[in-house]
């Protein structure tokens, strides 16, 4: 049908504003993204792609979206879980950018980037085929084809798109056939999706912008350079298929936006112990050096003008070193929405201030942590905000968040006298406590992870926005700011941990389940609360 | 506290009126949202103010656990601590400290239980609680107890309220009880309203405990007459738009659930055409909002059924964009009644909202009788109505055939 009104799919570029002085060292640039017919939405570099689960920021309403579409441009979305029914529901939703519209993200205010995977869930799934790979939906797992994949894909018009790959998520460690296997069919479902739609059939799907590629060959630097030189191989198989094209040869990687990298799955592979997942999730430090030198080596083929994104970097300290190292551009939110869900606001800056201010937790190690862990029980009696300003009206607590700064949109009338003696009241109001956060976390009030959320995601673009300055006013200084920081903050990052176990631990008391377990416990020993002193209730 | 009545229904005992505290006025009838534990589940204080809320419910049981009284006054009150800036009413929690502990000791200083967090008993006194209540559900000699020792906290409390110097920033609501039975209930609302003077307003309470809903009606009914005209009245624990409609037309002018945020959990949402179960395999496909006329931010987004569908259950997002959307229901029921008893046409906003309400299933003839005994026949002009027995609340079932 050429009559489908002819919408050119947007033009995503990327540029670099302060030429890097290797391949590899930190550079300053800017995604841009235009609409054929609105205005551009802009992400700078090196920044931040916002991680989301059934396409919406965990906890975070649409009014909260609204209020916070600056600071989120760019959200990725996976499209795995959609295929809990067929056809996945997103393909049917009308309009002209069916997934922003699925997901409730206007088009005008945010880009979406498209993978099939979640890139933070490493859970075993079954091996992928020559020609399927699984998805894990709630109803179990699903198997897909590159070309449903695609078309599907063509359907939604996501702004960006991952290409499918092939990476084993088997119990590691992996055989050399694997390995190999999983780099030839990420290369020909890369190539499926770069070129024009296969000419027997009559639809003739729109090409494929915009397409990233995860750079694969797991743990071992050769597979990985190997990967990247077939990047470098030519888009047409066997580039015989049509001789009276262009004489020079379009390779695959022309057709390349950028590069990714997903840690997840090499954190995963290089565990002690892959099949514990929080553990695996949550291992940083020493790998981060191990990821460099992988990442270098699928990077050292490619040009180096193209973007770079990491996916389930997990401490500001491993987007410091990736950054420092490997030139990384865009890193996603992913450890930052997982520490508010275990109760976790950050409190950290970059370039470090040259008076500390920071008030969280030291360690015996004389560093900091990166946040507070507001299930500890001496916040109960915090008022402070979360960066630590005090709370009185008008005060500046040094965050946006909707946290830090609270502010109350006009209400919504339901009579007419209310109408009659609407005031303009005033729209700012007091930015909530730690206290008040410790009250809701440990009450397992919702409530506590939206304000979190916000916050995280807040500090993290402002950590970026730090490094950005850096990179722009003093760039020489940059690696001197990052062992200060390394300095500074625990890398260990500890408190991850910790507060996990202390989120955990409400979460089974009070949280899905609870009157179960309450059930179980009491017929084994009846006077659960503790057998203080009881008393008999009056009668009955 | 001011309160003024403003308006009058000419056929029903429905009125507006305006309640004006340290924190603002509310406009009454009003539908009172529940923030148990100092937050409406998943939304801030200022998500709840911007859908017009002017008044929420806390629960000193819950709050008293948790952060604890200390925690409370250091922050500088309940206001302050949960950064909302109208009007705020705490419930004792009388109904939670039945319903949530197996052991539970009454005595005249208040009521001994054992904290279900750490074990260590905790007393709930009547210095700290400014609604007193014992919800008792059962009948017997144990409700004529229950209700005179409520009566003599009730003193307890009022003397300490007024001890405490701040009857103009708090005020002192007492409960009805006497469980289900008339005679008792007379009793008690006898002895209440002998202490009107020192009672801003009145709740009836220890009810929606499950009772037969002819019981209910003609005992909401019952107090609501009696009550003094100058003070109002507050039904504790209702919240489908079927009940709130015919407390009103009773003469209730405030009511609390937490049914509606609930159940937006449960990804049912509420609208003038009965509740949409979300989850339902029918709206899995059915892009467009729940209510394209409604102003709430979740239809206003164009946020879909399907989308909702996708996410009810699963992410806390879908929870949030449906409680926003039911708590603007439930005042948007409310405040079509204020303006409909304004402008003298309450009776036929009954019928409108019934008619439309139980289209597509049947009237609950409790509603039927209820209103009839104020004036209203919700039947007339409705040919061969669908009448049902019982609660005859409305819900959407999966067999229903997709409209």
């Amino acid at each position: 049908m050429s009559g489908a009104t002819a919408r050119s799919p947007p033009v995503l570029s990327f540029k670099i504003l302060a030429p890097s002085s290797s391949h590899f060292s930190p550079r300053l640039g800017i995604v841009q993204l235009k609409r054929s017919s609105a205005e551009t939405i802009e992400v700078l570099t090196p920044g931040l792609f916002v991680h989301t689960s059934r396409g919406h920021v965990p906890h975070l309403s649409v009014d909260h979206m609204n209020r916070l579409a600056k600071h989120m441009p760019w959200l990725h979305v996976s499209f795995e879980k959609f295929l809990e029914t067929l056809p996945p529901t997103p393909t049917l939703q009308p309009g002209s950018q069916p997934l922003h519209s699925f997901v409730g993200a206007p088009a005008s205010q945010h880009i979406i980037s498209l993978s099939f995977r979640d890139p933070a869930d490493v859970g075993q799934r079954p091996p992928s085929g020559a020609n399927y790979l699984s998805g894990l939906t709630v109803r179990g797992v699903r198997k897909i084809s590159p070309s449903s994949y695609r078309n599907y894909v063509s359907v939604v018009r996501p702004d960006i798109v991952m290409a499918l790959s092939d990476i084993p998520f088997t119990s590691p460690p992996y055989s050399q056939k694997r390995i190999t296997r999983s780099i030839d069919r990420s290369i020909r479902w890369l190539g499926d999706l770069l070129r024009d739609g296969s000419s027997s059939t009559e639809l003739k799907p729109t090409p494929v912008k915009n397409v990233l590629v995860s750079l694969l060959g797991g743990t071992s630097p050769i597979a990985r350079r190997t990967f990247s030189e077939s990047l470098l191989g030519p888009l047409e198989e066997g580039g015989i298929s049509s001789g009276t094209r262009q004489p020079a040869l379009v390779r695959l990687d022309d057709n390349v936006t950028g590069y990714v990298l997903e840690m997840a799955p090499l954190r995963m592979e290089s565990a002690v112990d892959p099949t514990d997942v929080h553990a695996t999730r949550l291992r940083t430090g020493e790998p981060v050096h191990m990821i460099s030198a992988l990442l270098q080596a699928s990077l050292s083929a490619l040009p180096m003008e193209k973007p770079r994104l990491v996916h389930s970097a997990m401490s500001p300290l491993e987007m410091l070193h990736l950054i420092e190292s490997c030139g990384v551009d865009l890193f996603d939110s992913y450890w930052a929405q997982t520490a508010a869900d275990w109760g976790i606001a950050l409190d950290f800056v970059f370039p470090l201030p040259m008076e500390r201010s920071s008030t969280t937790k030291q360690r015996p190690s004389g560093r900091r942590d990166i946040g507070h862990n507001l299930y500890e029980a001496f916040y109960a009696y915090d008022f402070r905000s979360l960066l630590g300003a005090g709370t009185e009206h008008g005060s500046d607590t040094g965050c946006v968040c909707l946290a830090c700064s609270p502010s109350f949109p006009k209400p919504i009338h339901h009579g007419s006298l209310e109408q009659d003696d609407a005031e303009n009241p005033d729209e700012t109001a007091t930015a909530f406590t730690r206290s008040y956060i410790h009250h809701l976390l440990h009450t397992h009030e919702m409530s506590a992870h939206a304000l979190l959320a916000s916050h995280n995601i807040i500090v993290l673009q402002e950590f970026f926005a730090g490094i950005r300055t850096v990179l722009k006013d003093r760039p020489e200084r940059f690696a001197a700011e990052m062992s200060r920081f390394e300095n500074e903050y625990d890398g260990d990052m500890r408190i991850m941990e910790e507060a996990r176990r202390d989120w955990g631990a409400v979460d089974l008391a009070r949280g899905k389940g609870r009157l179960a377990r309450e059930r179980r416990a009491e017929a084994g020993a009846i006077g659960t609360a503790g057998d203080v002193v009881l008393y008999p209730t009056a009668d009955s | 506290m001011q309160f003024e009545v403003i308006a009058k229904c000419h056929t029903t005992r429905a009125r507006v009126s305006s309640m004006t505290m340290a924190h603002g006025t509310t406009y009454l009838p009003t539908f009172m949202p529940v923030a148990t534990q100092g937050a409406l589940k998943g939304l801030t204080s200022q998500q709840v103010e911007a859908l017009g809320v002017t008044l929420i419910l806390n629960n000193t049981y819950h709050l008293n656990l948790r952060p604890g009284t200390k925690v409370l006054d250091a922050a500088g009150g309940a206001h302050k601590f949960q950064g909302w800036r109208k009007n705020l009413l705490t419930d004792s929690g009388g109904f939670q400290m039945v319903s949530l502990n197996s052991f539970t000791k009454i005595t005249e200083e208040g009521v001994l239980f054992a904290s279900p967090f750490t074990g260590e008993p905790t007393m709930l006194t009547v210095r700290q609680s400014f609604f007193i209540l014992l919800h008792s559900l059962t009948t017997g000699p144990r409700v004529e107890e229950a209700m005179w020792r409520s009566i003599r906290w009730l003193d307890r409390c009022i003397a300490k309220h007024k001890s405490s110097g701040r009857i103009d920033r708090q005020n002192l609501f007492a409960i009805i009880q006497g469980g289900l039975n008339p005679e008792l209930r007379q009793k008690c609302v006898d002895e209440m309203i002998k202490r009107k003077p020192d009672l801003p307003g009145y709740a009836i309470g220890g009810l929606s405990g499950g009772e037969e809903k002819d019981v209910f009606w003609k005992i909401v009914k019952q107090c609501a007459e009696q009550l003094p005209e100058d003070r109002p009245r507050y039904c504790m624990g209702i919240g489908f738009a079927e009940d709130l409609l015919v407390c009103v037309a009773l003469g209730v002018d405030m009511a609390d659930c937490v049914f509606p945020t609930r159940t937006a959990r449960f990804g049912v949402a509420l609208t003038k055409d009965g509740p949409l179960n979300l989850r339902l395999e029918r709206y899995r496909t059915a892009f467009v909002p729940i209510d394209e006329k409604c102003p709430c931010p979740t239809c206003t987004s164009g946020m879909s059924r399907a989308s909702l569908h996708d996410l009810a259950t699963h992410e806390t997002v879908a929870a949030h964009a449906i409680t926003q959307h039911n708590l603007v229901f439930q005042a948007a029921v409310m405040g079509g009644a204020r303006d409909a008893i304004m402008e003298g046409r309450f009776p036929q906003y009954l019928k409108d909202f019934f008619r439309r309400y139980f289209a597509d299933a049947a009237y609950p003839k409790w509603c039927v009788d209820a209103l009839r005994s104020v004036g209203v026949d919700i039947l007339e002009g409705i040919e061969n109505p669908r009448i049902v027995e019982g609660k005859g609340a409305k819900w959407d079932y999966s067999d229903k055939p997709p409209k």
